[in-house]
């Protein structure tokens, strides 16, 4: 799922206050990419969108100590589970 | 300039129709959670919320009154009478003329917008009802109150989200206080506990997945509530001639405004609004026994709350007893400051400091005395209600014991 990770990815640095570096690693935490607090919820409807999928997130839990790995996998794995049930 | 004190007390919440079941059940640190029942609400999350059960409109209203009230104004104007029961005014002729009723909310008549656009959008309706646009307007539950309580004077709705009970009250007072009106009918309501409602504020990601934990360790968000409160305010000097039992005087109020950030809460706006009532209310932080916290039981919410509170008391902060209403029963949007303003009022009185329920223990940024998880019997002199709205939006109460 390559192509899941491309999305994301520019999806976060295509975001207004992103000042992380110019080729964001997977391995990066979340919560030190420069993202308010509303734009990590912006970031999570728009994800939700793009993919057709639910994601648990709450924003007083869920942004610290994961990455944007978890995220990606996170993601795959729903696609996954949605594409399977349909 | 007048003193102001209050006569009267109104509340609807998840816990009761009255204040004494309002106040009894915070006390006891009884919550009013549950899973939503009202209407589709309850597929929207599967969440608790605090809902007002087992409201029968039919108590108190003739149905040809209903087609005009709309979930929000049917609280308010059950509020506002229990208020002007309690106080004993008659309201009429000059004194309906010098009566101000002044009310906040967030949202308005929710429902009847929610259901109305509902037929009109997916059920492909050709017609909304004609009382649509008077049930739903932001300012229908002001113009209720006055209807069915007869005052006469200027009345009016504020609205700022989840200040705007707290901002009603303050601006009812300033106005009782500088003698524009005699007396105010003012509080707060809300009611949009409504699948739109819900859906927006899941969407936010700000809800809690279990309860609410205010300034708690592991706190995960808030819980939607509803209902209303209301407060009859009236110049000392009136109440006086009239024999009124007086519950407590007003002391001051403050606003302020953090520009800042829509949702981020700032301590440094907060803290303003804290020392603007401070010196409305001509009391020092250290006469201040007791705080009602906005205590939503965000992550944000709280710590900034609990910045705020050592930034304008200093020492004194670690001696104040603070609490959240909202433990009990959630975050009732514009309706929270008036029933946390029936709580501070009913703390001074009865000398009780009321609990921050489900707490849990200390989290590293809410270091305060937050009375967890049981009431606190102390003498409470003089106390704070605050209310920390989206926007930006402060507004801060102070209420003392009346001391003749």
């Amino acid at each position: 799922m390559a192509d899941a990770a491309d999305t994301i990815i520019k999806m976060i640095t295509s975001r207004k206050s992103y000042n992380g570096s110019a080729t964001l690693q997977p391995s990066e935490p979340l919560d030190k990419l420069g993202l308010d607090s509303m734009e990590v919820v912006s970031l999570t409807f728009d994800i939700e969108e793009k993919f057709n999928i639910e994601l648990p997130f709450n924003a007083n839990l869920d942004i610290k100590s994961k990455t944007v790995a978890d995220l990606i996998d996170t993601v795959n794995r729903l696609v996954a589970a949605r594409t399977k049930t349909a | 300039m007048n003193r102001v004190v209050i006569t009267g007390l109104g509340a609807i919440s998840s816990v009761g129709q009255s204040t004494k079941e309002f106040w009894d059940a915070l006390v006891a640190g009884r919550s009013g959670f549950a899973p939503a029942t009202l209407g589709t609400a309850a597929q929207a999350t599967g969440k608790l919320v605090g809902e007002v059960k087992g409201f029968d409109p039919a108590e108190h209203f003739e149905s040809s009154q209903l087609l005009l009230l709309d979930r929000v104004s049917q609280f308010a104007v059950v509020a506002a009478r229990q208020a002007v029961k309690q106080s004993g005014l008659v309201l009429q002729d000059e004194l309906a003329e010098r009566t101000a009723a002044i009310v906040g909310t967030g949202s308005g008549g929710h429902t009847t917008v929610d259901e109305g656009f509902h037929r009109l959008y997916a059920e492909g309706a050709a017609r909304l009802h004609p009382l649509t646009i008077p049930k739903a307007m932001i300012s229908a539950a002001a113009g209720q109150v006055s209807l069915f309580c007869g005052t006469k004077g200027p009345a009016f709705a504020i609205s700022s989200a989840c200040a705007s009970a707290t901002h009603a009250i303050g601006l009812a007072f300033h106005m009782v206080r500088s003698g524009s009106v005699t007396c105010a009918v003012t509080g707060g309501t809300e009611a949009s506990i409504t699948f739109g409602g819900m859906k927006g504020w899941e969407a936010m990601r700000i809800m809690s997945s279990d309860t609410c934990r205010p300034f708690s360790r592991d706190r995960k968000g808030m819980i939607i509530g509803e209902g209303a409160a209301m407060v009859v305010l009236e110049q000392l000097e009136h109440a006086r001639a009239r024999g009124a039992d007086i519950l407590a005087e007003v002391a001051g109020f403050g606003m302020s405004a953090d520009a800042k950030d829509l949702t981020s809460p700032d301590p440094n706006g907060m803290a303003r609004a804290i020392s603007a009532t401070l010196k409305d209310a001509g009391l020092a932080g250290e006469q201040i026994d007791y705080v009602n916290a906005h205590g939503t039981g965000t992550v944000a919410n709280d710590a900034a709350e609990t910045a705020a509170l050592h930034k304008s008391f200093g020492a004194h902060a670690r001696k104040l007893a603070v609490s959240s209403t909202k433990s009990i029963v959630g975050h009732s949007l514009g309706a929270a400051g008036a029933l946390e303003f029936v709580a501070t009022v009913m703390a001074i009185r009865d000398g009780i400091a009321p609990p921050t329920m489900n707490y849990l223990g200390a989290d590293p940024d809410c270091d305060l005395d937050y009375v967890p998880n049981e009431a606190r019997r102390m003498p409470v002199r003089a106390a704070l209600s605050n209310s920390f709205a989206f926007g930006g939006l402060n507004a801060v109460l102070a209420a003392r014991t009346f001391a003749g």
